[in-house]
């Protein structure tokens, strides 16, 4: 009970910090633009290379990633506590620090979900992807997973970073560039080498992806529900590991009073 | 003169202090360049990597253009310098000029950041048929983001609210001006909106001095590179004087 209690108000912390930042016109005609274009951008690369085909991959990964990139602040948002001095607080009140963490980083999932959403289904329009109102249903739960996927592996981040906060910008941006880079996005995951392969498949988005892919093209849905379970396992395991990060990291702040010296 | 080289030298010795700080802009160059080599490389378009290796240069100097000199006066104001930058008989544009045209300068990095992860991650070696136009486009590529950046440090620096864009720019300029997809694969009638967008003209330079084919008009192009980034020198000019004079007028330096 406490601890929806503290989630409760951290959200609406949260909410303060967002709209700090964004008003809805700023979202809309600021934040949303960029993402079309950034959506398109990539889109157009497939024109270049003269294939429909190409287009359309580059459209369903870029259009998803751009909102696991919003939910990637959630690095950022971790370590405000840091700066606001709230963090020795956090640490040595008697409830966990999670829900505290998660209430005030979940308005960056919110905004990655709706950025993500907003983005594949303007992509779907404006590129005239084969989209019927059923499968734009089924694929929406999809999209969903993988912004939270995404999250969960920026909770485990931002627990890192909060023990050297000036990394923050650094970590979240080289991350996101690399999921661009060999997590299915842009270009198959088969094409890397088999290491990278290997790093690709643990992370966050490349199954996420992958199964969306595979329910646009109408292939079986046990292999779409594969491939989402998959997505599954990697965010409970990001969040596991997110948990037991912040649960360590303030336990050791407690044994050695370095709470604060970071 | 002497105002200008002595901004760019302390500007110099900041950066190189402040090397995580400043430069974190040309650490995303290398990821930026394997994502966008990644995608024409798997589709079997070898003759396009060119296309591939030069987005990153001009994503380098558009974000050193927005994300740190277009933060100067914010950050000289957090850490309790722009009064005494602005106390000083030097013109405060021409200070600005100095160490804004420094930082991007840096950004020129990006080149050899972008070539190396060609040659080193994907065995492509990137041949540069015409050095003669690529350098001077690089350098005059500096001189009009420094020009747009200046603009930009004296937008941000008017309202808080104005820097929530400052993240929402990249990718519509990225698109506009044509840094990877030549512009005419946008809709006509964005077209002309590219056009007056420095990147458009460099982006296409750039290209070009990676193909064997001779060149044309090339001092033309380059002249209207320059002449952009002249227009934004004029416009950021203008705009830190008038900031300048109204903080002053309202005793309001330190707390804007």
């Amino acid at each position: 009970m406490t601890a929806l209690r503290i989630l409760r108000n951290a959200m609406h912390l949260g909410y303060v910090d967002f709209r700090y930042q964004w008003s809805p016109a700023s979202w809309l005609g600021g934040w949303c633009v960029r993402v079309l274009a950034q959506t398109t951008f990539f889109a157009l690369i497939g024109q270049l290379l003269g294939s429909p085909l190409k287009v359309e991959y580059l459209l369903i990964g870029n259009s998803i990633m751009v909102g696991c990139e919003a939910a990637l602040l959630a690095v950022q948002a971790t370590t405000w506590e840091r700066f606001d001095g709230t963090y020795p607080l956090l640490v040595v009140a008697p409830a966990s620090m999670l829900p505290s963490v998660v209430g005030r980083t979940s308005a960056w999932l919110i905004d990655g979900v709706a950025t993500a959403v907003i983005a594949f289904y303007a992509a779907a329009l404006i590129f005239r992807l084969p989209l019927t109102p059923v499968l734009a249903l089924e694929v929406l739960p999809l999209i969903v997973l993988t912004c939270i996927s995404a999250y969960c592996l920026a909770l485990f981040l931002g627990a890192l970073v909060s023990l050297k906060p000036s990394l923050r910008n650094m970590v979240s941006q080289v991350m996101r560039l690399s999921m661009m880079a060999i997590c299915g996005v842009n270009v198959p995951v088969t094409f890397w080498p088999p290491a990278v392969q290997a790093i690709a498949n643990v992370l966050p988005v490349t199954h996420g992806v992958q199964a969306v892919r595979m329910a646009l093209a109408g292939r079986p849905a046990v292999g779409v529900l594969t491939s989402a379970l998959l997505e599954v396992v990697v965010a409970a395991s990001w969040l596991l590991v997110a948990v037991v990060s912040f649960n360590r990291i303030a336990e050791r702040g407690r044994t050695d009073g370095s709470i604060e010296l970071v | 003169m002497r105002v200008l080289v002595a901004a760019a030298r302390a500007q110099f010795q900041m950066t190189v202090r402040n090397l995580g700080s400043d430069l974190f802009n040309l650490v995303t160059v290398p990821f930026f360049a394997v994502v966008f080599i990644a995608i024409v490389k798997q589709s079997g378009r070898s003759s396009l990597i060119g296309y591939a290796v030069m987005a990153p240069v001009l994503i380098a100097l558009w974000q050193m253009a927005i994300f740190v000199a277009g933060e100067l006066i914010n950050r000289d104001r957090w850490q309790g310098l722009l009064e005494a930058v602005i106390a000083t008989p030097a013109p405060f544009a021409l200070v600005m000029l100095g160490r804004i045209g420094t930082i991007c300068a840096f950004g020129l990095a990006g080149f050899a950041e972008s070539w190396l992860v060609a040659r080193i991650v994907f065995g492509v070696t990137v041949p540069i048929p015409h050095p003669e136009v690529l350098l001077p486009t690089l350098a005059c590529a500096a001189f009009a983001s420094t020009g747009t950046a200046l603009v930009f440090s004296a937008l941000f620096s008017m309202r808080e609210s104005a820097r929530v864009f400052q993240n929402s720019i990249s990718y519509p300029f990225y698109l506009l001006g044509g840094i990877l997809v030549p512009v005419t694969y946008l809709p006509w009638w964005l077209q002309p909106a590219s056009r007056v967008i420095f990147l458009s003209w460099t982006a296409d330079l750039l290209r070009d001095s990676l193909q064997p084919a001779p060149l044309v008009a090339v001092p033309q192009r380059l002249a209207i590179v320059v002449l952009l980034g002249f227009a934004g020198l004029v416009v950021g000019w203008f705009l830190l004087h008038r900031i300048v004079d109204r903080l002053r007028h309202e005793g309001t330096i330190g707390l804007a």
